[in-house]
């Protein structure tokens, strides 16, 4: 794979030019797994979005994935993301996503890169965009400057597809027929073994776009967005106090079959500073190994699975929430990473299940 | 993608190798035999005997091979030494590094004990300018009918020695260096004196495999290394599942990141076998999404092996594997591990 220096200003390119504020701040708002529900949405969930947007003024929402609720037409589709966009859209703040397990179902009879492309047109602040060639969809970079006027990159954004299902990988070789037979075993690997994994293909096209960046704009530190989460987040898990993790794991942690060496091909390249993830909707925890910090964002979406086993409402929805990373051109290695709790936002409803 | 010049280099072999006649090939592992200078030569009694009993056509060393040689001389003269069983049959050998290539002769450089590798005249070592590690390369093994096919490859790549530059050119100062602090990942190890294997030699191994494909239609291959894939632990979690024989009571010891190296051959889809040495006390075989994984074993005796009061007891795991293909059914293979009890005497046994 060869990234050339067109190519590159190429997908450096975007429908709005992202840059720090005069005051030297970015700030990033991401939400994950809306879940939302074409019939019986759960009014909270937008709620939350509209006041956590008009409380932080992010200058851009990153969304990680896992929207829909169930199949729709073309019309409810785009209805859902006008609703789910309004808050940025009537601020005119710009957002982007990559897709979760469950992005299929944004609309019925839609292939990926069909519903990548309703997104991209069909919503105006959307900054979606697919390279072309490797796995996923979604992939993509935002580059942030330094300022409205400066054509220096501070910041990436990296967004890749970690997939939907493991047994689209290409198994044509017919050695690898038992694939899923084994992927579905019970195994002990705190793994849901369906779920895809970031290709191989999609880390060398990151590895040579950073290569590619660092050639025309020096060495620019990233984030690294996908949905599901990096293996090595079991490493939180068990160490937290080494790891300084902050914040609760609520159940545990799901990430694809196979770890497919997106943590380590980061930390070698040497931009990555921050790897962000939703799909496990009640962990919300993030730490920091190797000099790169990595964790959840939480689950926005009142329509999603919450607590286990929880006897009321708001014990279902306690860790509902999104993550404020607050960027300072001066200092970006040292950003600040919070996690906001819906919960301050939209008055819970008690019930009693 | 590879140039097909490119390609046609790293598939060139100093002894071209194919499958026998009758359709058969075998492949022989020796791993971490830890020799030294002047050191028993008991190790070398199991090798020579189980070269003669098997009579492998290729013997592949897992790594930690010769060390603590103090110049050249000394160090050529060790490796003419185990290397005897092959060189004295003209059997084709190689092998990949370990985790202790950098003791392997003080004064030398790893890719100079490489060069000095490569000069033995059975020995199909090679190097990859321009990546990391310097024992990764590929051996194709061609039909016994046809020396345009490729029946099998068999791809080694470099687990390192220390991975305290992984983050070179960072922008903030990782942390990995002093480690020993954090704590060791899952599969339980401890960070600063291993390595994994790099993302340019997974991408060098990629190119290689699809080039491959594309000149010379696809090809199963065999990969070995010293360190095994965190995958492994799976198999070690779950012996039944993935029909795991032998012994796995031994802590994995393998690199302290995930380096992906078991995702990305699964993908490529051409790796059927994955072997390797490092931990000398497990010695089992499993399956995991298709692909064969196991430990090649320890065979030499200077390397730490069982707790045991007698001798007997602390070798009874020494061994070796070994590969037999048959070309009709190449997937198929049968794999045995050699005990070295078999071929040499345990004291008080």
């Amino acid at each position: 794979m060869n990234i050339t220096q067109a190519e590159v200003k190429k997908l450096l390119s975007n429908k709005r030019k992202l840059a720090f504020r005069n005051s030297g701040e970015f700030k990033i708002l991401f939400f994950s797994d809306f879940h939302s529900h074409y019939q019986r949405q759960d009014p909270r969930t937008y709620q939350a979005v509209e006041r956590m947007i008009e409380d932080k003024q992010p200058d851009l929402v990153y969304m990680l994935g896992d929207l829909p609720g169930g199949p729709a037409s073309r019309k409810e589709a785009l209805e859902m993301m006008s609703a789910l966009t309004k808050p940025m859209d009537k601020r005119n703040i710009p957002w982007t996503m990559v897709f979760g397990n469950h992005d299929d179902s944004i609309c019925r009879g839609y292939t990926m890169d069909k519903i990548e492309r309703l997104l991209r047109t069909g919503c105006p602040g959307c900054l979606i965009k697919t390279a072309k060639g490797i796995h996923g969809f979604s992939n993509h970079v935002l580059p942030i400057y330094y300022s409205e006027g400066s054509d220096k990159i501070a910041l990436n954004l990296f967004g890749l597809d970690a997939g939907r299902d493991i047994s689209a990988m290409n198994t044509d070789y017919n050695l690898r027929k038992d694939i899923i037979e084994y992927l579905s075993e019970p195994f002990v690997l705190r793994a849901r073994r369906r779920f895809d994994i970031v290709r191989f293909d999609q880390i060398m096209w990151y590895w040579h776009v950073s290569e590619a960046i660092e050639k025309l704009n020096g060495p620019t530190p990233a984030l690294m967005m996908t949905h599901s989460g990096l293996g090595e987040t079991k490493i939180l898990e068990e160490y937290p106090e080494n790891l300084g993790v902050v914040g609760e794991f609520g159940e545990e942690v799901k990430v694809g079959a196979i770890n497919s060496g997106l943590f380590a091909a980061g930390l070698q390249r040497g931009d990555i500073i921050g790897f962000y993830y939703g799909h496990n909707h009640i962990n919300i925890t993030e730490g920091s190994y190797c000099g790169i910090r990595f964790g959840y964002v939480g689950s926005i979406g009142y329509n999603a699975y919450g607590m286990k086993k929880a006897m009321s409402d708001r014990e279902k929805n306690r860790l509902r929430g999104a993550r404020l990373l607050t960027i300072n051109r001066d200092d970006i290695l040292n950003y600040k990473s919070e996690f906001i709790s819906a919960n301050d936002y939209v008055a819970p409803v008690i019930e009693v299940y | 993608m590879m140039t097909k010049a490119k390609l046609d280099k790293a598939l060139k072999t100093k002894i071209p190798l194919s499958f026998n006649k009758d359709g058969k090939y075998k492949i022989l592992f020796f791993s971490d035999i830890h020799c030294y200078p002047g050191c028993p030569t008991r190790v070398l009694d199991a090798m020579e005997r189980m070269v003669e009993d098997k009579k492998p056509d290729l013997v592949l060393w897992a790594g930690d091979g010769p060390q603590g040689c103090k110049n050249r001389k000394e160090l050529v003269e060790l490796i003419a030494q185990f290397s005897a069983p092959m060189e004295s049959r003209g059997i084709p050998w190689a092998m990949t590094n370990g985790n202790h290539a950098t003791r392997t002769c003080y004064p030398l450089t790893v890719m100079q004990v490489e060069r000095v590798y490569e000069k033995f005249e059975h020995c199909l070592n090679k190097h990859v300018k321009g990546i990391h590690g310097y024992t990764n390369y590929v051996l194709p093994i061609y039909s016994s009918t046809s020396d345009e096919k490729i029946a099998l490859n068999v791809f080694s790549l470099d687990t390192g020695t220390d991975m305290s530059d992984i983050d070179n050119g960072r922008f903030v100062e990782s942390d990995i260096n002093h480690d020993y602090k954090l704590p060791s990942l899952p599969i339980g190890i401890t960070a600063h004196n291993f390595d994994i294997i790099r993302f340019d030699q997974l991408s060098w191994y990629w190119d290689v495999s699809a080039g491959v494909e594309k000149h010379y239609g696809k090809a199963p291959a065999i990969m070995f290394t010293h360190c095994c894939p965190h995958e492994m632990k799976i198999i070690q979690e779950n012996p039944e599942e993935t029909g795991a024989d032998g012994r796995l009571e031994e802590r994995i010891r393998t690199g302290p990141l995930n380096s992906g190296v078991f995702a990305t051959v699964l993908e490529r889809g051409d790796v059927i076998g994955f072997y390797f040495g490092h931990n000398h006390n497990n010695t089992a075989e499993g399956k995991y999404c298709g692909i064969r994984m196991g430990y090649v074993g320890s065979v030499g005796y200077y390397g730490y092996g069982m707790k045991g009061a007698t001798d007997a007891e602390k070798n009874r795991f020494r061994g070796a594997r070994l590969l037999t293909f048959d070309e009709s059914d190449i997937a198929n293979y049968t794999s045995e591990y050699l005990y070295n009890y078999n071929y040499v005497e345990h004291l008080d046994s």
